[in-house]
């Protein structure tokens, strides 16, 4: 019997472990079991479509961007296109717009910033049964809505999201997100057939309109305005799908700080909406959305601040040591630890961390391979998973750190027109 | 129908992973049995060469020149102190085998060093012995395992420099003698040839006290 159970292991890093390893074989049984209704509902009814596009400070993309819109493969006159170009941009972006008039496009320029306010003036002039949001720096697939609108057949159903991937990932951050992007490629898929998809990428996600007409547009408050409007959904009880072969190519940020401040913006608003929509978290109120999803997407988080602050504090341990050491010898003898090297076999070390750990490699890379085969995008490289792992864990630490730190102490921030300072200290020294 | 499913899944999801875990204990516990057993074996095979060079000893009419396999005798005694110790941190606290090997480890280093010190005063050879103390606690002693490192790369460089390890953080009684006798009360110590040093010495300072 196991004399040494948990001796010389971190107790935490097991448990983390064997959640992280559960949840994984949970999504893979699940993606196995549901495989055969992968593919999508034929469209029988060709709907109108309204897409909209907001924008500010886009001329770089939105010319592209439009053209591509009005490339979509659906029924010309069941396709409407508005681009809402806003708070006041200082670039070409409304000319540019403008040009496309002459091809059906309605262009409409708005003074007040902020996505929602642009998405909410573009809706409250749409004429489509269909709304689609599109982001000025999105590219789909002609196929997509094919693919997507079969949905919107169930009654139920108020939102259809895509298969989001990174467009042609040239740096180091780039490929980096394309690994994770196509993760979330197949956990989006994982969560249609749980009936808990939770978040409708602003990017590119088809919603019906009654559901705008009945509960409302956009929150305009809220910094992850696309995030809000995917659980207000959830939680008034309606569906949200996803097609894991519909594409949509997103331009990611080059740098990890650009990326930082995307990141930022995504995991305030998750920590802002989560505790406006606390219904669904660890509640049977959903279903499996409200009892395992959304738990565990917080208890991820939470385990990985734990893991990182531990990894942080016994890596300073470490240099402290490493520093005394080196005060108490007096010299730091390089030489003499080449002969200290030790080849032999006995020193080989398995433990359950390493064979746990390898398995959750697998799992993660089976997740990869079905995300690309399902999917349908073939150019990601498969190098960036590893760097994927190592890399991204830290960066990802870091960044939530801040998140969380913004959360408690942050003063006014401004996100893309959106003002913010709703932070903790805020609200107690407003009391005050 | 989907909630059946979701259970289902749930379960055999828990299952699959204590499956896993389970196997990686058990793994970890046949792993560390065999490197017990490997010790244990490497310390019959010690014994036995340990014995022999008695037996040559004494054919030899207790001149202790000449006598095959000492040099290589001590370096064996040194891989099995190193072996040792790292199965002493892969096993759990104070287990009695770790122990009884540590116990009669220090026996053969003893006797190892009675030996040479017999060599070193009848023969024309001329060996450096040194006595090493210390702890694997770095409350107790911080520069160990630098000193360690130290006089592992030594031995590498000058092959006839015997090195022998005690550890006080055992209960061999032949330890405690050996701590009496020299009066160790720092550590690091290294007793070179005879006179005892306190503190850390770096490789080139031994290198100095040996030559």
């Amino acid at each position: 019997m196991p004399s040494i159970f948990l001796s010389h292991q971190d107790p935490f890093l097991i448990l983390v472990l064997f959640f992280s390893i559960f949840m994984s074989c949970f999504f893979i049984l699940t993606f196995l079991k549901h495989k055969h209704r992968i593919g999508n509902p034929k469209v029988k009814k060709f709907r109108k479509v309204s897409i909209l596009i907001a924008a500010y400070n886009e001329e770089e993309g939105i010319a592209d961007t439009i053209r591509n819109a009005l490339a979509i493969d659906w029924p010309k006159n069941k396709l409407e296109i508005i681009v809402v170009e806003n708070n006041q941009s200082t670039d070409n972006t409304l000319k540019i717009a403008k040009s496309f008039e002459k091809r059906g496009v309605r262009v409409f320029s708005l003074k007040e910033g902020g996505k929602g306010n642009a998405l909410n003036y573009a809706l409250k002039r749409a004429t489509g049964e269909i709304i689609v949001t599109m982001d000025a720096d999105t590219y789909a697939r002609p196929d997509v809505l094919k693919k997507m609108l079969g949905y919107f057949d169930d009654p139920e159903v108020m939102a259809a999201s895509p298969a989001i991937v990174t467009l042609k990932p040239k740096t180091f951050a780039q490929k980096v997100q394309n690994v994770e992007y196509l993760f979330g490629v197949f956990l989006r898929k994982i969560f249609h057939f749980l009936g808990a998809v939770y978040v409708t990428p602003g990017a590119f996600t088809a919603y019906r309109k009654t559901f705008f007409d009945k509960h409302g547009g956009y929150d305009t408050t809220n910094i992850t305005e696309d995030f809000e409007m995917c659980l207000r959904i959830q939680s008034k009880g309606y569906k949200v799908t996803n097609s894991i072969n519909a594409l949509v190519f997103t331009i990611s940020p080059k740098t990890f700080r650009a990326l930082h401040k995307q990141r930022l913006r995504w995991f305030l608003g998750f920590i802002e909406t989560s505790l406006q929509y606390r219904q669904l978290f660890f509640t049977n109120q959903r279903g499996i959305l409200s009892s395992l999803i959304m738990p565990t997407a917080v208890i991820s988080i939470a385990f990985t601040l734990v893991l990182f602050s531990k990894a942080i504090y016994s890596f300073g341990m470490d240099i402290l040591n490493l520093v005394s050491k080196y005060n108490a010898a007096r010299s730091l003898d390089l030489t003499s630890w080449i002969y200290n090297i030790k080849l032999d076999l006995f020193y080989l070390r398995l433990d359950v961390v390493m064979l746990a750990t390898a398995f959750l490699i697998i799992l993660g890379l089976f997740m990869f391979l079905a995300a690309r085969r399902y999917s349908g995008d073939k150019d990601t490289f498969a190098i960036g998973y590893l760097i994927y792992i190592l890399f991204y864990i830290i960066i990802f630490s870091l960044w939530w750190m801040h998140a969380v730190y913004f959360k408690l102490f942050g003063r006014k921030l401004r996100f893309g027109g959106v003002e913010w300072n709703n932070s903790v200290l805020t609200k107690l020294t407003s009391r005050v | 129908m989907g909630r059946r499913i979701n259970r289902t899944n749930l379960l055999a999801a828990f299952a699959i992973t204590s499956l896993i875990f389970f196997s990686g204990f058990y793994l970890n516990d046949v792993l560390t049995s065999s490197k017990l057993t490997e010790l244990q074996e490497f310390q019959d095979f010690l014994n036995v060469e340990s014995a022999s060079i008695e037996a040559q000893y004494d054919l030899a009419l207790q001149n202790p020149c000449n006598i095959a396999g000492i040099t290589e005798l001590n370096a064996e005694l040194n891989e099995f102190g190193d072996k040792l110790t790292y199965l002493e941190t892969i096993s759990p606290d104070n287990d009695i085998n770790v122990n009884n090997l540590y116990n009669y480890y220090t026996v053969l280093e003893v006797k190892h060093y009675l030996f040479m010190t017999e060599v070193n005063a009848k023969c024309s050879d001329d060996y450096s012995t040194i006595l090493y103390f210390y702890s694997n606690e770095p409350q107790i002693c911080e520069s160990c395992s630098l000193q360690g490192t130290a006089l592992t790369a030594l031995k590498h460089l000058h092959p006839n420099t015997m090195v022998y390890s005690f550890s006080m953080d055992s209960d061999s009684k032949v330890v405690g003698t050996l701590k009496q006798l020299y009066d160790v009360t720092i550590l690091p110590t290294v007793v070179v040839n005879g006179k005892k040093y306190e503190g850390y010495q770096t490789r080139k300072e031994l290198e100095n006290l040996v030559a």
